[in-house]
């Protein structure tokens, strides 16, 4: 009759080593290629390959919610995607409500609810109008009169500005061309889309750093992240356990 | 590329309409000239301006026209710089080439609003621009405010040398 080998506390650490290395191997795996990888982050050119993957991007919540709104035309054209700004083809710092847009000196003149941003005809920012340079806020509309001036509306007036935008005056409405805001469509979403990838300036290395951290993958990837480095250390443990066994009595 | 990613930040903190309004900037301009606002004059920062800036906060100042109120030789500007990642709005009273008044107008860091109390503004006054470019009176820190402090502390820097060069 075959003899049955107690089991004892070396039988339970080798099953449990044998099958939580079973379990963690494609986590244990996971850390350690993301961990090579940001040791030669720099040599692989990862620090400079900006990400520009829809999907990725989307993860880091980069893609504003909501529709996208439209104000002026052609070199004046100003798009509005969840109160980010968007002008010639780029993403604006500035944020706000978008109330129109008009044209001025070969720029524009962007009007949210709380500013008027000034750009020049290169696209570089020139001006911000707050409240001590407005008539009043917020801030209900932007227009231009016949002769090129900008006028704001607050408090359903509309007011003139003169060519530096220092002062205003009170203006009749009647002889104001006023920028209308419409709703863009998925064309205009798509187009400011890939704006956002192409200016979102996230490098590869750091979404190689989420993954070895698991912040990419929210509380979950955050968990497993947790559990493997538990896994480690009682793998370690038991590891060491096993190989610094006592030898068996010659009982 | 940073400032992108900054602008990020600050969106989505400005779209959570996450800041603190001290003082209206035209309530602040219109208490130091008697509780007038008086008309506003402009600078468009040249090429030798910008390089000062860039001496003072580490970069050039966008917006690249800066707008200022003076009357009777006191100067009021209002400015803008980033502290971590947002734009801190403060407004600099200033004579004679020293500082008279700091006061943070709008505040929109989720951490180091500490630069907006008396205790540490009041330590701006009367400074101004040693030879070295820096201010000659020593502001002290705020722990956990680095960046807004640093920030603050430039833009003075700022605010004194646009007071000697801005046309009268």
């Amino acid at each position: 009759m075959r003899r049955v080998a107690p089991r004892t506390g070396r039988y339970w650490a080798r099953r449990w080593h044998r099958w939580l290395g079973v379990v963690f191997v494609l986590p244990l795996l996971w850390l350690t290629v993301t961990g090579l990888g940001l040791r030669y982050a720099e040599e692989l050119g990862m620090e400079e390959a900006m990400v520009e993957s829809g999907w990725v991007l989307g993860k880091y919540g980069m893609f504003p919610e909501g529709e996208v709104r439209v104000s002026g035309e052609g070199k004046a054209e100003v798009s509005e995607w969840g109160e980010v700004l968007f002008f010639g083809g780029r993403m604006l710092d500035e944020v706000g409500e978008l109330r129109g847009a008009v044209e001025r000196d070969g720029g524009v003149v962007v009007a949210t609810a709380e500013y008027l941003w000034v750009y020049d005809a290169g696209g570089e920012w020139e001006q911000k109008l707050g409240e001590e340079s407005l008539p009043g806020v917020p801030v209900e509309g932007i227009g231009r009169t016949a002769d090129g001036a900008a006028v704001v509306q607050v408090g359903g007036k509309g007011w003139k500005y003169d060519g530096e935008l220092i002062a205003f005056e009170e203006v009749g409405e009647d002889s104001v061309e006023w920028s209308a805001v419409r709703v863009g469509g998925a064309d205009a979403k798509k187009r400011l889309a890939e704006a956002v990838a192409g200016q979102a300036g996230i490098p590869w290395s750091r979404v190689l750093l989420d993954l070895h951290s698991g912040n990419l993958g929210g509380r979950g990837g955050k968990l497993v992240v947790d559990l493997s480095g538990l896994g480690i250390i009682v793998l370690t443990l038991m590891g060491l356990k096993l190989v610094f066994r006592k030898p068996r009595g010659n009982t | 590329m940073i400032r992108v990613l900054l602008a990020f930040v600050w969106m989505v903190a400005a779209a959570r309409g996450a800041q603190t309004v001290y003082q209206k900037p035209s309530e602040f301009i219109a208490g130091n000239f008697g509780g007038r606002l008086p008309e506003a004059r402009a600078l468009k920062l040249s090429g030798a301006h910008q390089a000062m800036m860039k001496r003072f906060l580490g970069h050039s100042y966008q917006p690249s026209t800066i707008r200022y109120w003076v009357v009777g030789g006191t100067f009021v500007v209002i400015l803008d710089e980033i502290g971590k990642t947002q734009p801190i709005t403060t407004g600099f009273v200033v004579k004679g080439g020293r500082i008279e008044e700091v006061k943070v107008l709008i505040y929109r860091e989720s951490h180091g609003s500490e630069v907006s109390r008396s205790s540490f503004t009041k330590q701006f006054r009367k400074a101004g621009l040693g030879a070295d470019g820096k201010l000659d009176r020593r502001v002290d820190g705020i722990a956990g405010a680095t960046l807004s402090v640093r920030a603050l502390t430039g833009l003075a820097r700022v605010a004194v040398y646009l007071e000697k060069v801005v046309p009268k």
